[in-house]
């Protein structure tokens, strides 16, 4: 929380290079969203957020509406995450249900609520967004009903970060949702492919960012056995953000020379 | 002797009460857990996905059974509490109980290892 000054802990986002991005991590109480492209991943980079906080003894809860949870625990094992441990020793919680069931109300409570209190979740992660446009009674006020659910989280005092799917692979998208998620959520975080020297590449670009200044650059994105990370930046490149990357003017200019 | 604590239907299962642990007390445990393909199958769903809560419908959706029969299916798991029932809105959800799970195994260990006993005796 913000003190007297309006400065507040950071929250590490576990991801390697990113809370250097971003000055130091996400403040408590934002809403994050990480937007990409199938593949990217956004799944893993949920379940970086839930292991850095439950290293930092901030209890996390990870609401997923499309992996099972058996897919989830093999996924995160294999990076050295035992969620299923953790879940036992109520440091973490793993939740696969629907967006109807998740936010459905009896007297003013809804399973969401509860999961968090009984973990005293300090973390979230929705994975994906995307679900909600699926559901049934959507409609035309699933903005309104999206701007509900963020100002309730702030209510819960979680930190969230929640994932929603890009379609294209490659290529300039023009939006990151259909129902303007971008605009509901205090950070966006993009993930892209990037078709680089005949190779795909995945490149990662904080979009916006509610709590100061951050790091403005596209870089690429690297996912390893432990996770993902982002260690260094796009040289002499240009052209990224529309997903065919080629040298830049001046890197042309010197490759000349 | 059977360890206490099933109260409701699940109790009947497991004998509450009865001063020795009897052949029929096990069968209706296992009967109760694995009477038909799909009862096990629901089992082992929950089992391996602890998380999941869902309606009727959305877990015959996952499972890909049908929902008639899943329905008929769950019930023994529902009265011996492994999954419990949650009236949420309009819907009604299926959740697993861990802490039941653990209490039940924990007594089937024990209603074995008393059978053992009395097999060395």
């Amino acid at each position: 929380m913000r003190d007297a000054n309006g400065s507040s802990k950071r929250m590490s986002s576990g991801v390697k290079g990113l809370d250097d991005m971003i000055g130091g991590g996400f403040l408590p109480g934002d809403a994050t969203l990480v937007a990409g492209s199938p593949g990217t991943g956004k799944t893993t980079f949920g379940l970086h957020f839930i292991a850095a906080g439950v290293a930092a003894g901030e209890p996390g809860v990870f609401v997923t509406f499309e992996y099972l949870p058996q897919q989830i625990y093999r996924d995160a094992a294999k990076r050295g995450w035992p969620l299923d441990r953790w879940e036992k020793e109520g440091r973490a919680r793993l939740v696969c249900t629907t967006p109807e069931v998740l936010l459905a109300d009896e007297g003013g409570t809804s399973i969401l609520d509860d999961v968090v209190r009984e973990v005293g979740a300090k973390r979230l992660v929705i994975d994906s967004m995307a679900h909600f446009e699926f559901s049934s009674d959507a409609g035309g006020r699933l903005r309104e009903r999206i701007a509900g659910l963020m100002n309730h989280l702030r209510l819960l005092d979680v930190t969230t970060l929640v994932t929603h799917e890009i379609p294209q692979i490659v290529g300039p998208a023009v939006s990151v949702s259909s129902f303007g998620l971008e605009f509901l959520v205090d950070n966006v975080i993009v993930l892209r492919y990037v078709e680089l020297e005949a190779e795909m590449q995945k490149a990662i670009n904080v979009l916006k960012f509610r709590g100061g200044d951050h790091d403005r650059k596209f870089r690429p994105l690297r996912q390893t056995e432990n996770g993902i990370s982002i260690t260094s930046e796009f040289r002499g490149v240009e052209n990224i953000s529309l997903g065919s990357a080629r040298r830049s003017l001046a890197q042309r200019a010197q490759d000349l020379i | 002797m059977v360890d206490g604590g099933f109260g409701g239907r699940g109790a009947a299962v497991f004998g509450v009460g009865v001063a020795r642990v009897t052949d029929a007390t096990l069968h209706g445990v296992f009967d109760g857990l694995t009477g038909s393909d799909l009862r096990v199958q629901i089992l082992v769903f929950f089992h391996r996905n602890p998380g999941l809560v869902e309606t009727a419908e959305g877990l015959a959706r996952r499972m890909g059974a049908n929902v008639a029969a899943l329905r008929r299916e769950i019930r023994p798991h529902v009265e011996l509490g492994l999954v419990r029932e949650r009236a949420i809105g309009s819907m009604v959800v299926l959740q697993f109980d861990r802490a039941r799970q653990a209490e039940i195994e924990g007594s089937i260990e024990r209603m074995l290892a008393a059978r053992l006993r009395g097999h060395a005796a």
